[in-house]
């Protein structure tokens, strides 16, 4: 779905037509209001790409932009405006712009926004190699909390016991988000993946140890995780059989601590066995998916 | 078109696909931008972009012109952070406050990137000199944003993209977290007397480091 703002209806209609043509369902406003509106209504996980004009009766594109990341941390944000735009205004808020007076501007945005789903151009941490692949494979697992079974509950809980952390957890990294399958010792929702220590964990082949997240760059200034009393963090990668890191294996603590070679595989060894009942419980769902007969 | 590299005949770099990002790093800032500007001479880059925090566009032109490139204001472009008073350019030259407006710097990239596909220019070079100065104000989550839209707009143009950074003034997880954003990385280093570079990320091993030499100006 596009979310498509701008005041000028004729303009708005010009890129709703082009866009729609191109397949996109779109969702069209005047005003930073209706962009709050829709961005509230609309199912963030749904959102592929966001395009605002610049000069709106009451405030910007940039304040558009800004108020979509709030709702979607990785949507793709297209200012689309043949305003004057002073190039001071941006400051920290980052967005592709696309001048609507360009010749042929209608067909650049609809390459660009064709683009956005699978690219990930404008999300604020690494991917790992063959995304595209690696979310394919994951959509071929059906994963939940409530359909996964009881073993990667205790799991869970021989994880929490044999290191002697707060919690450890199950998580499962798809496009947008973290969900978990399994928790023990704390309760974690959904998380936005920019949010995450896991979505660095699924770029490399091995654990990832975060000793002090205060004294680590990448995590010091995460409001989540600190709200949470997350200093200390070790994930394995949970990789398929056929060889895609769908989530984590992950081990959470309020002290920074370290994390030695014998427990680095032991939480490897435990990563496997989580693999293992989830490969199970995928090939008995394909079983009882095939018709008797 | 899909078989087409940019090919170094003068340094010891494979040749790269256009769309292609390297991170470029390197403790001299000087000679990294002579590394960049070499490259894109010998990528036969018809046009380029480059953001400056330290130094005056002017200076840069100076660069340019010692390196071989064509400065004149269709070709080169200027993204000058730096706040210095500006002299005539012959050069295009197009302001941002200052280097921590990063949204700002991506709005001015963006523009000339625009210009340069319209008007079927290519290839283009785009250089960011350097991402050091950009990560002195932001978090590093902002600064990855740029570079991720940074480095998807080269994709998208084909053209080839050097993001300079300073390794002794950054953490290891920050350099290794902008270089994931990248297709590779090019150190540089220089020692008893010698110039000296190594490519990681391009293929599935890092290489050797291994003499280069840039032409005298």
């Amino acid at each position: 779905m596009i979310v498509c703002i701008d005041p000028v209806e004729g303009d708005r209609e010009k890129t709703r037509n082009a866009l729609s043509e191109a397949g996109f369902d779109i969702r069209g406003g005047g005003s930073l209001a209706d962009a709050r509106e829709l961005l509230e209504m609309a199912d963030t996980a749904t959102i592929d790409c966001l395009v605002t004009e610049y000069d709106l009766p009451d405030g910007t594109g940039v304040d558009v932009v800004e108020a979509a990341r709030e709702v979607d941390p990785d949507v793709t944000c297209v200012l689309f405006t043949d305003d004057a735009v002073d190039p001071g205004v941006f400051e920290e808020t980052i967005a592709e712009y696309l001048a609507k007076d360009l010749p042929d501007a209608h067909d650049h945005l609809v390459s660009l926004v064709q683009e956005s789903p699978t690219r990930h151009n404008q999300t604020a941490y690494p991917l790992p190699d063959a995304e595209a692949d690696r979310l394919e494979a994951l959509g071929q697992y059906a994963l939940s909390s409530e359909a996964s079974d009881t073993s990667l509950d205790r799991l869970t809980e021989l994880a929490q016991l044999a290191f002697d952390v707060s919690s450890a957890a199950v998580g499962i990294i798809d496009a947008h988000n973290e969900r978990f399958l399994a928790c023990y010792g704390a309760s974690f929702g959904a998380l936005d993946r920019e949010e995450t220590v896991c979505t660095y964990t699924i770029l490399d082949g091995g654990a990832t140890v975060v000793e002090d997240l205060n004294e680590d760059p990448r995590f010091s200034g995460n409001e989540t995780l600190i709200e949470a009393g997350v200093r200390f963090y070790a994930g394995e990668p949970l990789v398929t059989e056929e060889g895609y890191p769908i989530g984590t294996l992950c081990l959470q603590d309020d002290q920074p601590r370290s994390f030695s070679e014998r427990e680095r595989r032991m939480l490897s060894l435990l990563a496997d066995e989580v693999v293992d009942r989830i490969e199970l419980q995928h090939r008995i769902e394909d079983r009882e998916a095939i018709p008797d007969g | 078109m899909g078989d087409t590299v940019y090919e170094f005949d003068s340094l010891p770099v494979p040749g790269l696909r256009p769309g292609t990002t390297a991170l470029l790093t390197s403790r001299s800032a000087e000679r990294a931008r002579r590394f960049a500007l070499r490259l894109f001479v010998e990528a036969g880059s018809q046009a380029v972009v480059l953001v400056t925090t330290a130094n005056r566009a002017s200076d840069i032109v100076t660069e340019c012109r010692a390196a071989g490139l064509t400065v004149n204001r269709d070709r080169l472009v200027i993204v000058d952070c730096t706040g210095k008073r500006a002299w005539f350019s012959s050069a295009r030259v197009e302001r941002v406050s200052d280097p921590t407006n990063v949204g700002g710097i991506g709005f001015q990239f963006s523009k000339v990137s625009q210009e340069f596909v319209v008007d079927d220019v290519g290839p283009v070079g785009a250089a960011v000199f350097s991402l050091s100065d950009l990560l002195s104000g932001p978090d590093l989550q902002t600064v990855s944003r740029f570079v991720n839209t940074t480095t998807g707009r080269i994709q998208r143009t084909r053209g080839l993209g050097l993001l300079v950074l300073d390794p002794e003034e950054h953490d290891q997880r920050v350099i290794d977290t902008l270089a994931e954003f990248c297709d590779g990385r090019i150190s540089l280093r220089y020692a008893d007397g010698e110039s000296r570079l190594r490519l990681s990320g391009f293929t599935d091993r890092p290489g050797e480091w291994l003499p280069y030499e840039l032409p005298t100006e």
